[in-house]
């Protein structure tokens, strides 16, 4: 059953067109990551689901019901913004409780952990906190929070390496507890370790939704070969992009969909070094653009 | 800093000419019309009879020796009070220029980028001389091209002067404070206490104590007696302006970004804020008790002068027979006066409050607060009540200053009673303008600033109404038209439900839009 439903959400600023026909759902118990590069639309998307703006037309439904004809159902979500902005002259701790109070949560042994966990200092004030410290006053609101559908916008973007595990082992215990959970994010190693599945956005538009393995065909390999031989044939082979060679090392990029055919013809070669880069989001939208500029 | 400098310019010019357009349309359009309504010197020394009382030294300060010329006349009734709006100007400017800037580290990016402390600080002095410079320039030009007799170039130089020189005064001031206190909220609400209680302290002692009087800026600028003695050398003070930008920038060059000369940090246990009322007094606290200890000095220093009223009615015949038997009347009426304009006063808080949750909208707090499942109606109304209480509150402690203040004097004949009742008949004033700001912030995000110019033309509808006697068609416009200036009158009940109705309907209206409005 979906959590969570959006029924072609279109959002227009005056002439501007933030988002177009945005449709996705999420279901119960789930990771749904929503990605795609600054401006294409993930916040305003979020900000309707929150119900900051309303959209121009669409319908965004909560648990199989409108939310317009459920006023209270933000009770059943908890919200990270991208840029969490907190009230300078509460201390973090203040914060922390004041949410705890509003959505009638007293599990102090709780807020105990995770403020241990996430190492935050909560007696000093707002305003003297990192975007990162106030990044993890927001997270731990929001997973002391009883609501069942977590919407976090860019989380872990102030967070450092060790804290972002924190981040993703609590993303997927609260998964565990049967929540659903929509991860806006540009990082897609990110989304790609939580998700079960994803939307991808771009210019106020959904243009793939579906499992990761299934979209892996959209994505691109980076590698980075040495060698002493000269590769420029592998350059030349359908679905690799990209590629340089300079001296010893040769540098490209591949469509998934063609990694295969791209490491069959590289064993013919003497190979000194082998490395794979993880998949930018930018290789995906690359992709996309290349196929949009050669259609034009 | 070339760079630097052109940058703030770009930032703050529209505000920066907005200021200037309307104090110079304001100032300029006075000479005419005071030319208009008082023709001949005859005329202007029956206006000055009148104007010889304390009521009046009070407001515009003490009237000149000599011929009550047209000149003197201008210079009397508008240089002091232009002078808060100067100096406003020059505080909103300067803090936007210094601490908001710091606070919203801004600062920071720019020191970090090749800027020296040097050229950020030499940019905030320039364009705190170069708008200054501008004003008196576009004064001095205009008041120069009535040409009437009694306004000479010395005078216009001289009024033009002294502007640039309270307006500097107050700008370094301002970032003098900046480097003082922890926050442009600090910063802005310390140098607005200081703006607003020298012209109080000033009206209370150029009544009641006139050498004591020469402590507030506002008295210099009496003292230069303008288009008569032209006392220049009371310009000299005003060079504590540029002390206060050296102090600054002693200050400022060896300060941490962020840090400040006096801390306030209080090490308090944490508060439980368990809903969404309690936060927003918890942000609005500092403001609302800083405003109501200012109303009720306010009130005070009023009060204070009201003894002097007698005994000055006491020696004068004119007044004594305008006043009616026993001189009460007069005592009475002006108390009546000065309830209007602390009522005006009384206003800003609750305009204030509400502009705080404009502010909360801004940093995105709303948004979050939202998905808390606050509505929308609660956000508003928590800031409205607390706009409502804090209106009450500006009132009632203002009337309660005025009373305590005159308890010694004889004969008034007001009891505490009597404050009471005013504090009740103005409030549907507050409701008024709380309706308005609500309704305002309802609609657009932008449109807030509209509530704020009619709290001004509220102000100059019944300041110059005083003075000039101005027609009742300008009245119409404001509360205080409709409802009855207490004490001299009874309060008119149907009048107060009629005002504070038309508040409550705003109101509402303000609740249904704002829920669903988009945020910004």
């Amino acid at each position: 059953m979906s959590v969570l439903e959006l029924k072609g959400i279109t959002k227009r600023f005056g002439k501007f067109t933030a988002v177009e026909e945005v449709s996705f759902e999420i279901r119960e118990g789930e990771v749904f990551g929503f990605i795609g590069p600054n401006g294409a639309g993930k916040s305003t998307t979020i900000r309707a689901i929150i119900g900051a703006i309303s959209p121009t037309s669409g319908e965004v439904r909560l648990h199989g019901k409108p939310v317009t004809a459920q006023p209270d159902y933000r009770k059943h979500i908890a919200y990270v913004p991208g840029d969490v902005q907190l009230w300078p002259n509460l201390t973090g701790g203040e914060v922390i409780r004041f949410f705890m109070e509003m959505s009638g949560n007293a599990d102090t042994e709780k807020m105990e952990t995770l403020i241990r966990e996430f190492r935050l200092d909560p007696k000093k004030k707002c305003k003297t906190y990192s975007k990162g410290n106030r990044q993890k006053v927001a997270l731990i609101s929001a997973f002391l929070s009883d609501a069942d559908l977590l919407i976090f916008d860019e989380p872990t973007t102030g967070l450092d390496p060790l804290m972002e595990r924190t981040f993703h082992r609590h993303v997927l215990s609260a998964k565990s507890e049967g929540k659903s959970i929509l991860l806006s994010s540009h990082i897609l190693s990110e989304v790609e370790k939580l998700a079960d599945r994803i939307a991808i956005i771009r210019e106020g538009k959904i243009i793939e939704t579906g499992r990761f393995s299934e979209l892996k065909h959209i994505t691109r390999v980076h590698y980075l070969v040495r060698t002493p031989e000269d590769l420029a044939a592998v350059g030349r082979m359908e679905g690799v992009h990209e590629f340089r060679q300079e001296g010893g090392e040769a540098e490209f990029l591949v469509d998934a969909d063609r990694v295969k055919d791209v490491l069959a013809a590289l064993k013919r070669y003497e190979l000194e070094g082998l490395e794979t880069l993880p998949p930018k989001l930018e290789d995906i939208f690359m992709r996309y653009y290349d196929a949009g500029s050669g259609a034009s | 800093m070339r760079h630097y400098l052109r940058l703030s310019l770009k930032d703050t010019r529209f505000r920066i000419f907005w200021w200037i357009f309307g104090i110079a349309s304001l100032t300029l359009m006075m000479p005419p019309s005071f030319h208009e309504l008082y023709p001949t010197q005859a005329d202007r020394d029956v206006l000055k009879a009148t104007m010889e009382n304390p009521a009046v030294i009070a407001m515009t300060g003490p009237i000149q020796e000599g011929d009550y010329t047209l000149g003197v006349m201008f210079s009397h009734e508008m240089a002091v009070f232009m002078a808060i709006v100067v100096g406003l100007f020059n505080v909103m400017i300067a803090n936007s220029l210094s601490r908001r800037k710091e606070d919203d580290g801004l600062l920071e990016v720019v020191l970090s980028r090749n800027i020296t402390r040097g050229g950020v600080f030499a940019a905030q002095i320039l364009l705190g001389l170069l708008m200054n410079a501008i004003l008196a320039l576009v004064l001095f030009a205009g008041l120069q091209s009535f040409g009437y007799e009694s306004m000479d170039t010395a005078g216009n130089f001289l009024y033009a002067a002294h502007t640039f020189g309270f307006g500097l005064f107050f700008y370094g001031l301002t970032l003098l404070a900046a480097q003082l206190l922890p926050s442009a909220d600090w910063v802005f609400g310390i140098v607005l206490t200081v703006l607003l209680l020298g012209y109080a302290y000033r009206a209370a002692t150029d009544v009641a104590a006139p050498h004591l009087s020469v402590i507030s800026p506002y008295n210099w600028i009496s003292r230069l007696s303008l288009y008569s003695e032209n006392e220049a050398i009371w310009l000299v003070p005003f060079i504590l302006g540029p002390v206060f930008l050296l102090a600054a920038w002693l200050l400022f060059r060896n300060r941490d970004l962020g840090d400040s000369v006096i801390r306030l940090q209080m090490n308090r246990r944490s508060r439980n804020i368990g809903s969404h009322l309690r936060l927003a007094f918890t942000l609005s606290r500092t403001l609302i008790i800083s405003w109501l200890a200012g109303m009720l000095l306010i009130g005070a220093s009023y009060g204070s002068i009201l003894g002097d009223l007698e005994s000055f009615i006491g020696d004068n015949e004119m007044l004594r027979q305008m006043a009616g038997e026993g001189g009460n009347g007069l005592t009475v009426q002006f108390v009546g006066t000065l309830m209007v304009i602390v009522t005006i006063i009384g206003l800003a808080p609750p305009l204030m409050v509400m502009g705080r949750l404009l502010k909360e909208e801004r940093r995105t707090h709303l948004e979050y607060l939202g998905t808390l499942d606050i509505r929308r109606m609660k956000m508003m109304g928590d800031y409205v009540i607390l706009a409502l209480a804090a209106g009450f509150l500006s009132l009632f402690l203002a009337n309660a200053g005025m009373y305590a203040a005159s308890l010694g004097v004889e004969g008034i004949g007001l009891t505490f009673g009597d404050y009471t009742v005013s504090a009740f008949n103005y409030f549907p004033a507050v409701l008024l303008f709380t309706g308005l700001s609500a309704f305002l912030i309802g609609l657009h995000h932008r449109l807030h600033v509209l509530v704020w110019l009619y709290l001004l033309y509220n102000f100059f509808v019944s300041y110059l109404g005083q003075l000039l006697g101005l027609d009742d068609i300008y009245r119409v416009l404001t509360p205080f038209h409709y409802l009855n200036e207490t004490p001299n009158e009874a309060a008119d009940l149907l009048a107060c439900l009629a005002v504070g109705g038309t508040g409550v309907v705003l109101m509402v209206l303000g609740l249904i839009l704002f829920r669903r409005r988009d945020l910004a």
